[in-house]
């Protein structure tokens, strides 16, 4: 097991670190505006880590098929999270506010 | 038990508590739109597992499963981001108003 290997391993851990802090966010936020802003942006970090951190560890990867899924992932991500406080600004959905 | 393997198994550890989250949030989310937020959360943790997956086994040709996985799940996002718009605003079957 060489470094390289290990520095795989820590990325990929660093991007499961992130999906689960969007996932908390999806859980924890009362809103649909910030569930939808904790996906698009924890959730973004920690896939473009994941993938990055596999490319470390797999000897023999295509690093252009990895860049485009990189490419796809990052372009996409956000324009869903933006879909989502699109429609619900469209569609009334009342801000959260404290009470 | 070596190390790796602890790595490997706090991965799919910490994945699968995000899609079980995102199921949780799919189930109980008070507006249809919460539901999608949650579906998206799932279908990208998944494209995540799918990676998680091949370095365990140490297979390496499933990269274009995870291209189709996240094109599927933004694809369904924006069909159905296309069928609200298409709705008028007194319809019934979306409610913006979260019940108490």
């Amino acid at each position: 097991m060489s470094w390289i290997d290990i520095v795989g391993l820590v990325v990929m851990l660093g991007g499961a670190f992130f999906i689960v802090l969007a996932a908390v966010g999806t859980m924890k936020f009362p809103d649909v505006y910030c569930r939808a802003h904790a996906v698009g942006k924890a959730m973004t970090l920690g896939i473009m880590l994941l993938l990055f951190g596999y490319g470390l560890r797999t000897p023999d990867v295509s690093w252009l098929k990895l860049a485009f899924i990189m490419a796809f992932q990052f372009t996409t991500i956000p324009v869903a999270s933006h879909l989502f406080a699109q429609i619900a600004y469209r569609k009334g959905v009342r801000r959260w506010t404290p009470r | 038990m070596t190390l790796a393997t602890i790595a490997l198994v706090a991965l799919w550890l910490a994945l699968f508590t995000a899609v079980t989250a995102g199921i949780w949030r799919v189930v109980k989310g008070p507006t249809t739109l919460d539901r999608m937020v949650g579906f998206d959360l799932v279908t990208i943790t998944v494209s995540g597992l799918v990676l998680v997956f091949s370095v365990t086994t140490g297979a390496t040709d499933f990269l274009e499963f995870v291209f189709i996985l996240s094109a599927l799940g933004f694809l369904s996002t924006v069909a159905y981001f296309y069928y609200l718009m298409q709705l008028s605003p007194d319809d019934n079957n979306f409610n913006p108003e979260e019940p108490p």
